[in-house]
């Protein structure tokens, strides 16, 4: 296995918090939330579409400004990833809603979502590679909503 | 990995379909708060694989039938000041190798929640998967186990007590063994506590203490006990608004130490970081920075935590919003890798990006240039590396629904050492979209080119023109994609290839049902190797969503 899937493994294991935990008050939390099924669409849509930034500069705008290490892995991804490697969303697994605020014509959620993944491209040996990683991912959307 | 594609157990299925209906009825009534809600969705999924050729040039692996359905189920009951019990729930019979390691019957998540505030020392409990979390020193995985938090009345300050036991094994998790034994997910068992205050002036405070046991695949062990104490406070000083955040923590126990005969040493480290974020608000533009280091000793590596020993980060930024559409910002980075050792890595960059809005006449386009200037060395002088890169983003927003997009990318990589890594990448793309309206349906269309080519260490040359439509109405939807890649890796052992793919996907939504089918096909043909590759997917699914709101 070549630097191609170590940089993909550092790229997506993605921290929820670069901090200490935070007071959360008991009593205050109703619900865990469900996803609907439209969004839910608009979820795995939004996935690809992070699968086919990888390896652009888009990339950059995918990723959380307070992740610990952006930069280096932005970085890293830069030097060790060659122009033909390709990243792929397999199958999108169990998806949580791990926090939901509403607010007048905009829902905020932070979901976390079990994805299986596939990088393929040139090895350092010259030859073609292919692997598969499973991974959690922590996104943040907000969506706007008719009121 | 079953290679046959072996279909899935049919009888599951059919039982979990049979529930479905009693969970969707429960689901839709109006409950109060002494009944269970019930949340969840459900979606089977078929796909038949055709592999054709040189399986080495394809996007798949793996052909056949490839099916599974999934089950998410939540139980909720109380809340809004009264008790709140809920329950987590996800399943999956899988007989995909594209949806799971292995097939057969899995339980991917399973969570008890329960939360009191009505006792005289409101607690809340978690039983099953969670992400047991105390601080970025001290404890970050997921587990399987058990959480006791306790919030009591002490004084002015809130607090927050936590008992946390958990564990780790791959086979839980669906972990991939087959990777090379040091980036195989380890197994551990992890217990501790910590105890967070949060205070109106002094800021939130935390102590943790928490003993991890990991074994990796490659049977190293270590045995931690992990004492840290961190802190997060907000202040304002002389009109800037400021966000501190320090963490001090120690790690004694024993770590793999290499050798046969003694195979474990004792460890006594310390790591720390501290970090400072702050908006102005004394000069007439928002101005924005930060700045973080992180200090960890040669055998502070936590095992239950991202952190890397042996490790230095200095990063800092800044940024300054002159208009809406307008900023400038700037960055630093220091990192320092086997700091420690008589070989340390050292890595420097500093980057600009501006953003900035451009007009003549009608014509209004926004720009953002990134420039980045990175060294990377060791000491001895077999590492030796400058990295030079600047991008050009242009957006031209032609109508409301009509927008062409355009990137430049150039990357210059400078070998110092060796010479055997150097090379010079130039990537450019350009990409339009336009939407517009066919009777009752949104149709849009998006045409776009990627040109890369990299001259140097791996060298290859790529056009990939592509084209994009959809259409939308209120039940339906329809997308169409094609794309033509012609690929040539004169630097490689790897052929040159022509690449022809399209991708075909229709979805129809009926109340809480969705279907959808798909079909994909790939054509790759090796410019001088008489072997091709052919390939096919079609796939179908459907999903029902019996939660309570529909």
């Amino acid at each position: 296995m070549s630097r191609l899937l170590l940089v993909l493994l550092i790229g997506f294991a993605t921290a929820l918090h670069g901090g200490q935990r935070s007071q959360e008050p008991i009593g205050e939390q109703e619900d865990m939330g469900a996803l609907p099924t439209a969004d839910r669409q608009q979820l795995e849509g939004w996935l690809r579409a992070l699968a086919a930034s990888w390896n652009t500069p888009r990339l950059s705008d995918y990723l959380d400004p307070d992740l610990p290490d952006r930069q280096r892995l932005l970085g890293a991804i830069e030097d060790q990833v060659p122009p033909d490697a390709e990243l792929r969303i397999l199958s999108v697994g169990p998806v949580r809603v791990l926090d939901e605020e509403r607010a007048p014509g905009v829902i905020t959620r932070v979901v976390r979502v079990s994805v299986r993944l596939q990088v393929q491209g040139s090895a350092d040996n010259g030859g073609l590679e292919r692997r598969e990683s499973r991974q959690d991912l922590v996104v943040r959307w907000t969506r706007r909503v008719p009121q | 990995m079953d290679p046959t594609g072996t279909p899935i157990n049919s009888v599951r299925l059919l039982w979990l379909l049979l529930l479905l209906p009693a969970l969707g009825l429960a689901g839709g009534d109006e409950s109060g708060d002494g009944d269970w809600r019930v949340r969840g969705d459900t979606t089977a999924r078929m796909e038949y694989y055709s592999i054709s050729g040189d399986r080495e040039l394809g996007t798949y692996a793996e052909d056949g039938l490839q099916a599974y359905q999934d089950l998410n189920l939540g139980l909720t009951r109380g809340g809004d000041g009264e008790p709140l019990w809920d329950i987590d729930f996800s399943s999956v019979v899988s007989g995909s190798d594209y949806r799971t390691q292995d097939h057969g019957t899995r339980i991917e998540y399973l969570r008890l929640h329960h939360e009191n505030a009505t006792s005289p020392v409101p607690y809340r409990v978690d039983l099953g998967d969670q992400q047991a979390y105390f601080s970025r020193l001290s404890l970050d995985r997921d587990v399987r186990g058990a959480r006791l938090e306790m919030q009591p009345e002490l004084g002015r300050a809130e607090h927050s007590l936590v008992w946390l036991s958990g564990s780790y094994r791959r086979h839980w998790y669906d972990d991939d063994e087959t990777r090379l034994p040091h980036l195989v997910e380890p197994e551990g068992d992890y217990h501790g506590a910590s105890w967070l205050v949060t205070d109106p002036t002094l800021g939130d405070w935390s102590l943790n203490v928490v003993h991890h046991d990991e074994m990796a695949f490659t049977g190293e062990e270590h045995r931690h006990l992990v004492t840290s104490v961190a802190g997060d406070w907000g202040m304002e000083f002389m009109r800037q608004d400021l966000d501190a955040q320090a963490e001090l923590a120690r790690l004694e126990g024993q770590a793999w130490s290499g050798l046969q005969d003694d195979s474990v040493r004792a460890v006594d480290d310390r790591g720390w970081r501290a970090s400072l974020a702050g908006e102005d608000h004394l000069l007439p533009l928002p101005l924005d920075y930060s700045v973080r280091y992180e200090r960890f000793g040669a055998d502070f590596e936590p095992a239950g935590t991202e952190v890397v020993s042996d490790s230095r980060t200095l990063a800092a930024a800044a940024g300054l919003q002159l208009t809406d559409r307008t900023r400038l910002r700037g960055r630093f980075n220091r990192y320092r890798d086997a700091a420690a050792t008589a070989n340390p890595i050292r890595i420097d960059e500093h980057g600009m990006e501006v953003a900035v809005p451009f007009g003549i006449g009608p014509v209004h386009t926004n720009h953002r240039v990134d420039v980045l200037h990175r060294e990377r060395a060791d000491r001895v002088g077999g590492v030796d590396q400058l990295t030079r890169r600047a991008t050009w983003d242009l957006e031209l927003p032609v109508t409301d629904s009509q927008e062409t997009h355009m990137n430049l990318y150039w990357l210059h990589l400078d070998d110092r050492a060796s010479g055997r890594f150097a090379r010079t990448e130039r990537r450019a793309s350009l990409a339009h979209s336009a939407g517009f309206r066919v009777g009752d349906l949104d149709v849009s269309a998006a045409p776009g080119v990627a040109y890369r080519t990299r001259d140097g260490h791996l060298e290859q040359h790529a056009v990939h023109p592509t084209l994009s439509l959809a259409a939308t109405g209120a039940l339906h939807e329809l997308g169409v994609s094609l794309g033509y890649r012609t690929l040539e890796r004169p630097g490689l052992v790897s052929p040159d290839v022509d690449e022809y793919q399209l991708s075909m996907d229709w979805r129809y939504r009926m109340n809480r049902h969705q279907f959808g089918l798909e079909y994909e096909h790939q054509l790759v043909e090796p410019h001088v190797q008489e072997e091709h590759l052919d390939q096919w997917r079609a796939g179908m699914f459907w999903r029902y969503d019996f939660s309570g709101e529909g």
